[in-house]
């Protein structure tokens, strides 16, 4: 068997490597016409030219402002979604508080107290504190995602970590529990720093420490005579008492020994304590190990990108967009805000395709992208529905620029520039129209809605389902234009009866484009519904296959 | 050329004449110096008066309104929406003119039924809160686009002649007697002298200037009167301001949309007329008292027409001039001619009772003893005059859903095959389809795009058709937009004034309409 | 949740989408300014795609000028307001060649003769005079210049496009010109352009579209199509369907909105993010934008503010009415964003001439901000009114680009200018230009 010390330090040798392996990825990302023809050498030269001049800039001052600010501080969270940073700050801190004061305590601890042990309060307490910290901040982040507004997939990644991060801390927990239950670690530790050599003081001592410090009675139970627990704690102060406190102050390991008493009982003779600290100790190593294989590898890539962010136009040269892009992709974690404010996440509603949404569509694009020379038909329809409105880049807290990283994997997703055809495809159920929205915003009722047009045609002109049909006078009856036309000429009943309703899949194309803002998605939405209300679901009653 | 009688204007009051002259069998000639209601015919509020607005300043003109406006809505009913009216007076108003109000409706025989404030603004929601009495009268809407064409297709259809673009330049007397009417076509060039037994002059506001070329002085005073179109219907109704007739009183409902008038501003000629800016703003004002909503929407563009008012003073206020209308038969004026009568001035809903009076001067003048038929025909509806109507063009495009009927206009939706008949009517009357004509027989151009789109498309679709030739569509195209920017030009702020930098920015920016060579004079080329 | 807006800092905040803004931006971006941009789609989807400098001047009269320099020259002398004045004849020319080398890098190539004009045919049978233009237009020049036999290529169901239209209005000046009518390949009923171009960038549809105007080739030695030719790779399409055909190809401006406009916003939406400006397309100015310290704190948002800019200084290139830079209402014209005084006529009874097309053009279209000669909008007493806000674009007063030609170089121009006066305020000494 290894010793320890190997196992960590393969440990941390395997995640050294895999940090360095995630760099020289970065290094060669394809993602975006400029990779073509970008050697290596080329790219790290550029990355490291950038670097020199960040780190020459008055830049600099800005970027360690914001680095405490943004990456330390998680301060863009904390304004908008502090639940959301509490339980960030409660398992980031809470776990970090653990690594350094605990896992690394023979290095770390010295350095700032002189008289550590980690058997005394308070840091026993601390640990406690620490382990409780980091619990609450997972179950917080559990509860929080059940009340998510939007139901957004998730990947088995994800909730393998959570439960990694709460398998290390339990264990811990339990460990700690076991470890003040074990009268083998007693007798132990007697032998080390007593000198064992009178069993009856053995006794007093393990009589005081059974009664007191929680440690399990002698097997044999005898009656405790008066003057026996006065010289238990006598022997206790003078030999224990200078590295353990009374373990109560660690207020979840102690309760919970209490509850593993009886069985502890019956396995006295066993080292579960061992056993405990091996799943712990492997459990960190492990941890530690796929820390760059796997999501937690946030926690470098996310500084480094909004770092670079913050870094501005230095860091945006052409050689270095890929790289960019590369670490984009690392740097999220699939937190789900950017789907929240999708523009076109009610398509999802309609289409059930996943990549639709950005927190979706990024770990697509990672799984896709990496991987040279994958075509994925669902990738594309996913990018090609997307209106590149930029909301998710302005809601992105890894501060991650989506908008660059779907336009830069669009023009490799569509061979020969066509897009994919969205809401036509064979998944596509339309025949369910989708009434979320209230039935009328009054919007179509309203003349002043349609005021501002002037008849550009450009709601038609970008609209994907028209340009997907071969004919749209015969596919969809009429243009979204021509039906802002007939509701400003008050024909509306002429227009619910037409397909270009049901066959919308409000990608809002329409009206980001609109030059004069009027709301033809909107509108379009709400007359859909009334259709719908009206009984007049032309399109989905009469079974019409799409 | 020969007839029986020649008809001097093409507006309603002409093509009226014109209908019931052949009716009762009688020849003629109409001449139009332009196309169909150019003149006031085509520049008013499209209102089919209860005659509630003339009880005080002329209880006869108001009766015969009311009764005209019955008979109408029996016999030309697609020509009209029977929508009714109100009038209503907010804070403010003359009280005592209010309060006769009732009683001088009764007098004219005008029913008008009293409605408390609260009913009025049920009835329209748009109102003001500040109504202090309202009235129900039986106004209407007319499309008189609609009623000139049909009785124009009528007439043409029991033989009467129609010259358009034939402005008459000369008129040949001897002994008291119209011996020849010289006719120029402006578009040919060519001149035609015309005989003809009787010579009516409905030239309307130009009545004074045909007159004079016959050596006979009448004394015309322009009262111009500007109107808006707004971008979308406001409410159901007819709604009048109850008060002394005035300007920006009367909210005429006419399809899709509404119209606003008017004003009265004397000017000195007929010819070259323009709504203007501080006409807009005052008929805005004004409507915003009754209905506070116009103060803000949008509107699509203002139009105005020249009211002549026949007078022997120069004196007065133009409103309080009679809306009566005043035939002359010259044989019996001095200086005389025996087979000239001049019809001139009334309104748009008595243009039938004119016509009838007219009609019956004349055969007294042509010993011919026909009975009128227009106080009893029903007016029938023609293709010719469908297309004007809004909202139709659009029902049956959409319809029919023929994907190559492609839409020519996107405002009011006016596809190809609107165009086709169109173009294939004029041409049966021997006539050019220009996009000017074309834009007067349909909705193309009267949307809110006011021809930025539809201007370029109809010229090339012309073009496909082989209806133009040449360098033509680019000064049909200048003409087309010019008139339409006269419309535009007063009431350009916020969205419009938006719209018509587009307008701008394609025609002038991009296509250099205005470094085209200025057009030949006239409206149009063959 | 609740909605505190985050905030972002920049050394220039750039307001507007349009040719002005997307030009300013890119001058921004290559000096190494930390920028944010921020519009609505811009006017740009209305662009024609043709970069005017100056043909006509004085309005009013016919004179339209073979070389855009000499105008220049003789503007700056007869009108001293007009931005051009301000501006001067090197710094328009060095902004037009950056912006048009960008271009070209950018795979839209533009062909332009430094010291003179150049002429295209309008869908109205027009000759209009621009300076630069995309290689796919630039083959009519000479075509036209000679009489070229040339064969008018149109799509039943394009909608104000006919080959016979431009034939016939143009019959005096090229006979040799013929017209045909063909199907567009996979397309029936109404064609919108953006449509057909990108239909034609799918792989074979060029060819089959080649394929079908060969058999009426005849003798014509050269082929005009309208403006469809693809958006993303117009290049690709259009060396395509030359090569195929075996002349050369050109294409003719169609109505606006037009593909030529996209073309050059897709390229700007794809270029400029990756050059570092920060872009928020789809987003605009919510409220008036307040002072401190000396920074303007801008929020954006969609319908009501999702974020802050925090920015040194701010180019306003909002455009004019359509653009909704400028808003009239019946008394008065505003600033929009920043209630900025407008010069503008007395009345409304002066905005407008009687004609359309009055050659002098309408009193209105001089309206806009009024600006020092380092583009900052002025008051009346000519004092600028903020020391780092600049303007640029349409919006400036004393020029009329629509009956002057210069749109695009008033823009491009007042950009160039715009950015170095806004340089030069953030005392930036300018970084190494990115490759």
């Amino acid at each position: 068997m290894p010793s320890p010390n190997t196992i960590a330090s393969i440990a941390l040798a395997i995640c050294l490597a895999g940090v360095l392996w995630r760099i020289c990825r970065w290094l060669r990302s394809p993602i975006g016409l400029e990779s073509e023809g970008l050697s290596f050498g080329r790219r790290l030269g550029a990355a490291l030219q950038a670097c020199r001049k960040v780190l020459c800039s008055r830049r600099i001052f800005r970027m360690a402002a914001a680095s405490l600010w943004e990456t330390l501080l998680l301060g863009h969270l904390l304004q908008r979604h502090p639940w959301r940073w509490a339980a960030h700050m409660a398992v980031c801190y809470g776990f970090l508080a653990l690594v350094v004061f605990h896992a690394l305590d023979d290095w770390s601890a010295p350095l700032f107290f002189a008289d550590y042990v980690p058997t005394r309060n308070p840091f026993l307490w601390l640990r406690n504190l620490m382990a409780a910290v980091v619990l609450a901040g997972l179950l917080v982040a559990v509860l929080r995602r059940r009340q998510a507004p939007l139901k957004i997939p998730r990947a088995r990644g994800d909730r393998f970590l959570l439960l990694a991060v709460a398998v290390l801390v339990i264990s811990g927990v339990v460990l700690e529990s076991t470890q003040i239950l074990s009268p083998v670690i007693f007798q132990e530790m007697v032998e080390d720093y007593m000198g064992a050599d009178d069993p009856g003081d053995v006794a007093a001592l393990q009589s005081y420490w059974a009664a007191e410090m929680g440690t399990l009675p002698p097997s044999h139970d005898t009656i405790v005579p008066e003057g026996v627990m006065a010289a238990g704690r006598e022997l206790h102060e003078s030999y224990c008492a200078d590295c353990h406190s009374r373990p109560q102050a660690a207020f979840l390991s102690y309760p919970l020994s209490r509850l593993l008493k009886p069985a502890m009982i019956a396995l006295r003779d066993h080292r579960v304590d061992l056993w405990l600290w091996r799943l712990h100790f492997w459990a960190a190593c492990l941890a530690l190990a796929c820390l760059p294989f796997s999501k937690f590898f946030h926690l470098v890539a996310t500084p480094f990108n909004l770092l670079a962010r913050t870094a501005g136009p230095v860091a945006a040269t052409p050689a270095l967009q890929p790289m960019r892009r590369a670490l984009a992709l690392d740097a999220c974690t699939h937190c789900g805000i950017c789907s929240q404010h999708c523009s076109v996440a009610p398509i999802y509603r309609v289409i059930p395709n996943p990549t639709i949404l950005p927190s979706e569509k990024l770990p697509a694009v990672k799984h896709d992208r990496m991987s040279p020379h994958s075509t994925n038909e669902v990738l594309a329809e996913g990018s090609f529905i997307c209106t590149l409105c930029g909301r998710c880049t302005q809601w992105c807290p890894s501060g991650i620029d989506l908008q660059d990283l779907w336009q830069a994997t669009r023009n490799d997703l569509a061979p020969g520039g066509r897009a994919p055809i969205p809401g036509r495809s064979a998944a596509a159920p339309l025949s369910s129209p989708v009434v979320t929205a209230p039935v009328s915003l009054g919007l179509s009722d309203r003349p002043e809605t349609f005021w501002a047009c002037v008849q550009c045609t450009t709601c038609t002109s970008v609209c994907p389902v028209v340009a997907a049909s071969d004919d749209p006078r015969g596919d969809l009856d009429l243009t979204p234009q021509q039906i802002m036309n007939l509701m400003r000429l008050q024909l509306k009943d002429q227009a619910l009866g037409c397909r270009m309703l049901w066959d919308c899949v409000t990608c809002y194309k329409c009206q980001e484009h609109c030059p004069q803002d009027v709301k033809v998605a909107d509108i379009l939405y709400e007359l859909r519904n009334i259709a719908w209300q009206q009984g007049r679901s032309e399109g989905p009653a009469n079974g019409r296959s799409v | 050329m020969e007839t029986q009688v020649l008809i001097i204007g093409g507006g309603v009051t002409g093509t009226g004449l014109a209908r019931d002259l052949t009716l009762r069998g009688v020849a003629c000639l109409l001449v139009e110096k332009q196309d169909i209601n150019a003149g006031a015919s085509g520049g008013n509020h499209g209102l089919l008066h209860s005659g509630a607005r003339y009880i005080a300043s002329d209880p006869a003109a108001a009766a015969e309104c009311h009764r005209e406006n019955l008979l109408l809505k029996q016999l030309a009913p697609h020509c009209i929406e029977d929508t009714g009216g109100l009038f209503v007076a907010v804070a403010g108003d003359d009280e005592n003119y209010v309060a006769d109000f009732p009683a001088k409706c009764a007098v004219c025989g005008i029913p008008a039924r009293p409605l408390t404030p609260t009913e009025a603004r049920q009835m329209e929601p748009a109102l003001s809160k500040d109504i202090i009495a309202a009235y129900a009268v039986d106004d209407a809407a007319i499309d008189p686009f609609k009623l000139s064409l049909d009785n124009l297709a009528q007439a043409r259809q029991n033989g009467c002649q129609l010259m358009r673009f034939s402005q008459v330049t000369g008129i040949a007397t001897r002994s008291g007697r119209i011996q020849t009417v010289q006719v120029r076509n402006h578009l040919t060039g060519r001149a035609t002298d015309i005989r003809a037994d009787v010579v009516v002059n409905a030239a309307g506001a130009w009545a004074g200037q045909v007159a004079a070329l016959a050596g006979i002085p009448i004394h015309i005073r322009y009262s111009k009167g500007s109107l808006l179109v707004t971008h979308h219907r406001i409410g159901g109704r007819v709604i009048n301001r109850l008060r002394k007739a005035t300007d920006g009183d009367i909210l005429v409902p006419g399809g899709t949309v509404s119209i606003l008038g008017t004003t009265s501003e004397r000017c000195t000629s007929p010819d070259d007329i323009h709504p203007k800016v501080h006409e807009v703003d005052h008929i805005i004002d004004e409507g915003a008292a009754m209905i506070p909503a116009l103060a803000t929407i949008r509107y699509i563009r203002a139009y105005c027409g020249v009211r002549p008012l026949i007078s022997s003073s120069d004196e007065g206020d133009d409103r309080s001039v009679s809306r009566g209308y005043a035939l002359i038969d010259h044989a019996t004026e001095d200086p005389g001619l025996e087979n000239f009568i001049t019809i001139s001035g009334g309104k748009l809903t008595t243009f039938r009772l004119m016509a009838e009076k007219t009609a019956d001067r004349v055969c007294r003048r042509l010993s011919h003893c026909s009975p009128c038929r227009t106080h009893c025909d029903p007016l029938p509806q023609t293709v010719d005059a469908r297309w004007t109507e809004p909202g139709l063009a659009p029902s049956l495009w959409v319809q029919n859903n023929d994907s190559r009927d492609i839409l020519l206009c996107e405002c009011e939706m006016v596809p190809q095959s609107v165009v086709d008949q169109i173009v294939q009517s004029i041409r049966n009357q021997n006539g050019h389809p220009s996009l000017n004509a074309i834009g007067l027989r349909s909705r193309i151009g009267k949307g809110p795009c006011q021809g930025t789109f539809c201007s370029q498309r109809l010229a090339a679709y012309l073009y496909d058709l082989g209806a133009l030739t040449h360098d033509q569509g680019l000064h049909e195209l200048r003409q087309f937009l010019e008139k339409r920017w006269r419309g535009q030009q007063p009431l350009l702020w916020d969205i419009s004034l938006a719209q018509a930098e587009l307008l701008e920015a394609m025609h002038s920016g991009l296509f250099g309409l205005e470094q085209v060579d200025a057009p030949p004079p006239g409206d149009d080329r063959p | 949740m609740s909605p505190a807006q985050p905030e972002i800092r920049c050394d220039l905040l750039i307001i507007g989408t349009g040719m002005a803004g997307m030009a300013a931006a890119l001058f921004a971006a290559r000096r190494g300014i930390d920028t944010v941009q921020v519009g609505m789609t811009g006017e740009i989807n209305f662009a024609s795609g043709l970069l005017d400098l100056l043909s006509v001047h004085p309005t009013g009269s016919h004179q339209t000028w073979s070389n855009p320099w000499e105008a220049i020259a003789q503007l700056i002398i007869d009108q001293p307001h007009h931005p051009y004045a301000h501006i001067g004849a090197e710094t328009i020319r060095a902004g037009m060649e950056e912006l048009i080398t960008f271009l070209n890098e950018a795979d839209l190539p533009y062909r332009y003769q430094p010291q003179r004009n150049t002429q295209v045919i309008t869908p109205l049978g027009t000759v209009k005079t621009t300076y630069a233009l995309p290689e796919s237009m630039a083959a009519v020049e000479k075509a036209l210049q000679a009489a070229t036999p040339c064969l008018l290529v149109d799509f039943p169901g394009l909608k104000g496009f006919s080959a016979g239209q431009i034939r016939a209005t143009l019959q005096k000046r090229w006979p040799a010109l013929k017209a045909v009518r063909l199907p567009f390949p996979g397309l029936s009923g109404e064609l919108q352009t953006e449509r057909m171009a990108r239909r034609l960038e799918t792989p074979g549809v060029a060819n089959l579209l080649a394929a079908s105007i060969r058999s009426h080739l005849e003798d014509a030695r050269v082929v005009g199509l309208p403006a469809v030719l693809g958006i993303a790779r117009t290049r690709q399409v259009f060396e395509n369907l030359q090569d195929a055909l075996g002349v050369p190809v050109f294409e003719i401006p169609t109505m606006l909105p037009a593909v030529t406009g996209v073309r050059l916003r897709e390229c700007f939406e794809r270029h400029l993010p990756r050059m570092g400006v920060r872009a928020r397309y789809q987003q605009k100015i919510v409220s008036s934008p307040r002072l401190s310290d000396g920074e303007f704190i801008a929020p954006l948002g969609g319908e009501s503010a999702e974020v802050q800019v925090r920015a040194r200084a701010v180019i306003l290139a909002s455009g004019r009415f359509f653009g909704q830079g400028l808003h009239a209402d019946r008394h008065t014209i505003r600033e929009t964003i920043f209630n900025l005084p407008v010069y503008q006529p007395a009345t409304r009874t002066h905005w407008h001439r009687k004609t359309l097309f009055s050659h002098k053009g309408h009193p209105i279209h001089k309206a806009g901000l009024v600006v020092d000669r380092l583009l900052r909008p002025c008051d009346e007493q000519g004092r600028y009114i903020y020391p780092n806000l600049f303007a640029a674009g349409s919006i400036l007063a004393h020029q009329d680009w629509i009956r002057q030609k210069c749109g695009s170089g008033l823009a491009i121009a007042s950009a160039y200018a715009a950015v170095h006066a806004g340089q030069s305020f953030l005392n930036l000494t300018p970084m190494n230009k990115v490759e």
